[in-house]
């Protein structure tokens, strides 16, 4: 072997020598000294038309020196890109090659920050600029006929996706908020400009309509947003969603699914969807047009100026020739010459969208807002035999009602769930409906392509592609591992289910979360001060759309677009490939206030520190939102509402309602069948689903007595009406007082109890080898003493017997409380026997009184002892656990003698109670606690002033007497035990 | 802390020793006492131990499971060795030189210590001596000074120093 030293050895004589050559070369060529003192590290490409051979030769000319790994003493990186994981293991500055480029030109060393690959913005937003960087590099450069036509798809969403990527959302997956605008109405020629020497387009700034189309024109927001596809798109989604939440609360929908979810039985889902929404809405005034290609977009384009504007919906007959929704109008024009191209009519998209949920929330348990034109209902109660046809009865029903509403034709898939529902409806397309019955669905999604499953997008369908997978059933024969392991967890298990057909996923309208607009499009800034005009705007609007819907924000969230190229991207004012940039910071409180939010806005765009010619798109959001529709309408309709959800109005009436605010109109709905006392609470149990015989009593009794008054009244009233359909509750007595080793769930008053009717039911004690200890740990505090108490209780064998010695009441502060007998079960008996009437709390609590009452109790010795004399197969340490009264926690009883010692100062103590208390400490002593002796007698004397080593008699009179009785009942019993006495004044 | 490795292998050879007692719940008191130049306990150190196991089946006594997990066995030994340091520094006397110590085990019954239930020797440890009651009878004017006490439900570890 040539290096004995192995590997180290050989890489060691590698750097050496690579060393020296790099020496060699810079001491031969040497031109300056512009970059002595560095060491550099080259990761990947230069960035420059070097290759990165010459590159280092030329910084070695210039002194720097240079590594061929990345070794200690290297001082920079130079990168173009590198990934964010890469970013944070090194913890070296890493800069762009221009820094050693413009200081080899300068002949100076330039200051590297300025020249940093990364700013100090989160690495991970950086990620996908990195992907998408070739493609942007292709695209700039080529001439702009090409462009055009090989790039019809618009550029791949660029902002990070959403936190967690919902498992195939139908179409509700959140679209970036007006991603692009797409008003390339009719764009002169002259305002784009080839630069032929840099290959680059360049925007011709003096252009009339470049200068009136981009952002720093006057009304510009007002203009985009009134024509922005995207824009509508969303604001549309979330103000339906808000719009079906408040009335679905106001119809009681919510009821539906808690039945059916109780029942048990199949759901019935429907999709609707409308067909080819807006150019049905744009030829349905129109029925000249109806056999015609017909596209909605916003530029007509015409095949020479190859318009890069998208179809947002064409008809059924322009599909014919092959144009595609999304598809370039320039394209388009390639495939059907005549296509005619309406332009869009949001108000109209708007009035047929309200329409048509109003229909589907007069047929569905449920329903869910997808888009303005697409929504799920759950139309399970309208359906009473599965598979009858009553369902496709139902679709053709509510198609017949959408149809004469609106003028536009819908399909309805119907399925057992949302999936199959909206696979259904690719079937039922156009204008038609198809069911899936439940049972089917395997054999249903067998026959579907993947690529049209909700959630599979381009890259994916290519991936399955690639192993011959592409219908579902070839899908199914792949294992749910084998999937997990090559599309990721969450991907493969969606797959996985998604073939099969399952789906459990709920209806739901998930409340809007933000409030923002964004604009990426005709973003093209020169000074400072139009970027921080233009976010003042921003802000306003914002801020109107907060006030639109009376919400407040506590986050704002500032996303900047810096682009990652030269010139001009392929869309013309497009924000073409870049880094999305994003900050959020919370402020002191909810808010809408133009100027707050706005400095906060400006601050951190300012804290990007994109120059203002590299941005290309700014968005501003709220979030943590406060207030809104949904809220107010709950609240409005809890506290107007009589009787709620007794009757669903009729179909026509919610309609003509829907459109109405809530609130107002909710008095009428439903006439209130008969008076009834409590109306409002009893229609509060019916909104939850609670019935009153559900209600634990259990859980009753603990709660708070302010709460249990709250909620008796109804009860009561709810039995009285029970009980006069049966009357036999009255004539039952109240049950007999429990056995001794079953804690009944008795109800608190036994003559309005519905319970009665059913036998108590016993709660079966475990024994103690049965408590999982960890369990058992992981429950508060007193829920472990209740059941410690319960299974000391189970392990005595004839608690009666047991039951302490009698006990004497003490004069003077109790006042005329009965004094009755405390046992270790007296806790849970005194709390729900009905027998004994109401617990108060107070009884509980120990205090003056009740700690009295209590030092008489248990004496814990002979409970030990007792549980020690039994000695069950099963040994019960809790059982053995020495107790004053019913507490065993140290602090707890520590709390009951200052209180015994306050209330009784003046007339020194019962002597039965100093002698439950010498009986604790003995039971102490006997069960090894010491430690808890010791601190509690050291408690003692300090509390009654007593020193260590006080002759008798002295201290403070009575008190002090006690202290020295307990403390030589103590020590005796310590002495006993240990041979010596305890030694309190150590310490 | 010891360091004498063959005092270590002593000390571990009576932890050894007594291990089949602890087993069998019949090992009441563990005590180290330290005898005076002139003989008689001037500090003691005891620790004992209660096991609710003791008439339990071997097998059962196995599964047997307490309200303590690992964890907290550490943290509470870790409690133990603290507190056993402050009781040592607030101790008044410093022993006096020429002092000699033992390790003594107190059972509950008189069966051989060491001894399984069936009163075989099990292997390991060493044989043990009887003791007399006087080896560990604190002198008078010997104060005790409880360190610390595991309730662990079934078992139950509480030690106590005895010092002037």
């Amino acid at each position: 072997m040539a290096f004995p030293g192995g590997i180290g050895e050989y890489m060691a004589v590698k750097r050496q020598k690579l060393f020296d050559q790099g020496h060699a070369f810079a001491a031969a060529g040497s031109e300056s000294t512009a970059l002595a003192g560095i060491t550099l590290y080259f990761n990947g490409y230069t960035g420059t038309s070097l290759s990165y051979l010459d590159f280092k030769e030329l910084v070695l000319v210039h002194g720097a020196l240079v590594r061929d790994k990345l070794e200690g003493d290297v001082t920079h990186l130079i990168a173009t890109q590198m990934t964010s994981k890469k970013q944070k293991e090194i913890l070296k500055p890493i800069v762009r090659p221009e820094w050693l480029t413009d200081s080899i030109a300068q002949g100076k060393l330039l200051p590297w920050r300025q020249y940093r690959l990364f700013t100090d913005v989160e690495a991970s937003q950086r990620t996908f600029g990195g992907l998408a960087a070739v493609d942007g590099a292709a695209s700039y450069t080529r001439p702009r006929g090409e462009s055009e036509t090989s790039s019809p798809n618009p550029p791949p969403p660029l902002h990070p996706p959403p936190p967690p990527p919902p498992p195939f959302p139908p179409g509700d997956a959140d679209l970036p908020e007006a991603e692009e605008g797409d008003e390339a109405v009719e764009v002169p020629d002259e305002a784009v400009v080839q630069d032929d020497a840099s290959q680059q387009r360049k925007l011709n700034m003096q252009s009339a309509w470049v200068r009136a189309n981009i952002c720093t024109a006057p009304n510009f927001l007002q203009r985009y947003f009134a024509s922005s596809r995207l824009h509508h798109l969303t604001t549309w989604k979330n103000s339906l969603r808000d719009f079906v939440a408040v009335e679905s609360a106001r119809l009681g929908k919510r009821k539906g699914r808690h039945h059916h979810a109780a029942g048990g039985g199949a759901r019935i889902i429907m999709h609707v969807d409308m067909d080819c929404f807006f150019a049905s809405v744009a030829v349905r005034d129109r029925p000249d047009l109806r056999d015609r290609p017909v596209a909605v977009a916003h530029s007509a384009g015409t095949a020479a100026n190859r318009s890069t504007s998208e179809i947002a919906s064409c008809n059924y007959a322009a599909r014919k020739y092959g144009v595609k929704n999304g598809m370039s109008m320039g394209k388009a024009r390639d495939r059907c010459r005549d296509l005619l191209v309406m332009p869009y009519e949001f108000e109209k998209y708007d009035e047929c969208s309200k329409a048509l949920y109003t229909i589907l929330l007069s047929h569905a348990d449920d329903v869910q807002a997808v888009s303005i034109d697409e929504g799920y209902i759950d139309a399970s109660s309208s359906i009473t035999a599965a598979g009858a046809g009553q369902e496709i009865e139902l679709a053709q029903k509510i198609r017949k009602e959408i149809f004469a509403a609106t003028g536009c034709t819908a399909s309805i898939g119907i399925g057992p769930n949302m999936l199959v529902a909206r696979m259904a409806t690719n079937r039922a397309k156009p204008d038609g409906a198809h069911l899936v019955t439940a049972g089917t669905e395997p054999e249903f999604m067998a026959l579907q392509r993947i690529s049209d499953l909700p959630g599979v997008g381009f890259v994916l369908s290519e991936k399955l592609e690639q192993k011959h997978i592409e219908t579902c059933e070839q899908l199914c024969a792949v294992s749910l591992s084998v999937l997990q392991r090559d599309y990721g967890e969450k991907t493969g298990s969606m797959l996985h289910r998604a073939c099969r057909g399952m789906d459990a996923r709920e209806l739901e309208n998930k409340p809007r979360q933000s409030v923002g607009a964004e604009i990426n499009w005709g973003v093209r800034f020169e000074t400072q001060e139009q970027v921080e005009k233009f976010l003042l705007d921003l802000t306003e609007e914002v801020v109107k759309r907060m006030k639109a819907i009376s919400v407040k924000g506590r986050q704002v969230t500032v996303k900047v677009k810096r682009r990652r190229y030269e010139g001009e991207p392929a869309k013309v004012l497009g924000c073409g490939d870049c880094d999305n940039l994003s900050k959020s910071s919370a402020l002191s409180g909810a808010s809408d206030a133009v100027d707050l939010i706005f400095r906060e806005a400006y601050r951190m765009l300012r804290e990007q520190r994109v120059d203002p010619d590299f941005i290309r798109g700014i968005g501003l959001h709220m979030g943590k939102l406060e207030g809104g529709p949904v809220a107010q309408a709950a609240m409005e309709t809890g506290q107007k509402t009589l009787n709620f959800g007794f009757e669903r109005p009729a179909a026509d009436q919610v309609g003509q309602e829907a459109r109405e605010q809530s609130g107002a109109i909710v008095v009428n709905l439903a006439p209130p069948q008969a008076p009834r006392p409590n109306g409002g609470a009893s229609s509060l149990y019916d909104r939850y689903g609670i019935r009153i015989e559900e209600i634990d009593w259990d859980v009753l009794a603990q709660l708070p007595p302010e709460m249990q008054a709250e909620i008796r009244p109804h009860l009561e009233a709810r039995a009285t009406q029970i009980q006069h359909a049966d009357s036999r509750v009255d004539e039952r007595p109240p049950p007999p007082p429990p056995a001794a080793a079953d804690i009944p769930p008795a109800p608190p008053q036994g003559s309005w109890s519905p319970r009665l009717k059913a036998p108590p039911v016993q709660f079966k004690l475990p024994t103690a080898s049965q408590v999982d200890p960890e369990v058992f740990k992981a429950l508060p505090l007193d829920m472990q003493r209740e059941i410690e108490a319960a299974l000391k209780q189970a392990t005595l064998p004839h608690p009666a017997a047991r039951l302490p010695l009698k006990r004497q009441r003490i004069g003077g502060g109790a006042g005329g409380s009965k004094t009755s007998k405390v046992s270790p079960r007296s806790k849970k008996a005194k709390m729900i026997s009905p027998s004994k009437g109401q617990p108060r709390l107070d009884q509980l609590v120990p205090g003056p009184s009740a700690a009295i009452d209590k030092l008489a109790s248990l004496i814990p010795s002979e409970a030990a002892a007792a549980a020690t004399r039994q000695h069950d197969k099963m040994p019960d340490p809790a059982a053995r656990r020495p107790a004053l009264g019913t507490l065993t926690d140290a602090n707890e009883i520590r709390a009951m003698l200052n209180a015994w010692i306050e209330a009784q100062r003046e007339h020194g103590p019962d002597p039965v109670d100093v002698e439950a208390v010498s009986g604790y400490l003995v039971a102490l002593v006997e069960e090894m606690e010491l430690e808890q002796v010791d601190v509690l007698l050291r408690w003692f004397m300090d509390r009654v002033g007593v020193e260590p080593h006080d002759g008798k008699g002295k201290g403070r009179g009575v008190w002090a007497e006690v202290c020295h009785r307990l403390l030589d009942t103590a020590n005796t019993a310590v002495q006993k035990r240990h041979g010596a006495r305890l030694r309190l004044d150590a310490r | 802390m010891s360091r004498h490795p063959a005092l270590n292998a002593y000390i571990q050879d009576c932890l050894i020793g007594v291990r089949p007692d602890l087993e069998n719940g019949t090992l009441n008191k563990l005590h180290l006492a330290v005898y005076g130049p002139g003989g008689g306990v001037v500090e003691r150190f005891t620790f004992e131990v209660r096991s609710l196991l003791g008439d339990w089946d071997p097998s059962d006594r196995t599964s047997a499971q307490t309200s303590i997990n690992i964890n907290d066995l550490e943290s509470h030994f870790a409690a133990f060795l603290i507190k056993l340091g402050t009781a040592a520094s607030t101790s008044v006397k410093v022993n006096p030189p020429g002092c000699t110590f033992a390790l003594l085990a107190e059972l509950l019954c008189a069966t051989r210590p060491g001894a399984d239930g069936t009163g075989a020797r099990r292997s390991g440890g060493m044989d043990w001596i009887p003791g007399d009651a006087d080896d560990v009878s604190l002198r008078a004017g010997l104060g005790i000074v409880p360190i610390k006490t595991l309730d662990a439900g079934l078992l139950k570890v509480s030690e106590s120093s005895s010092t002037l």
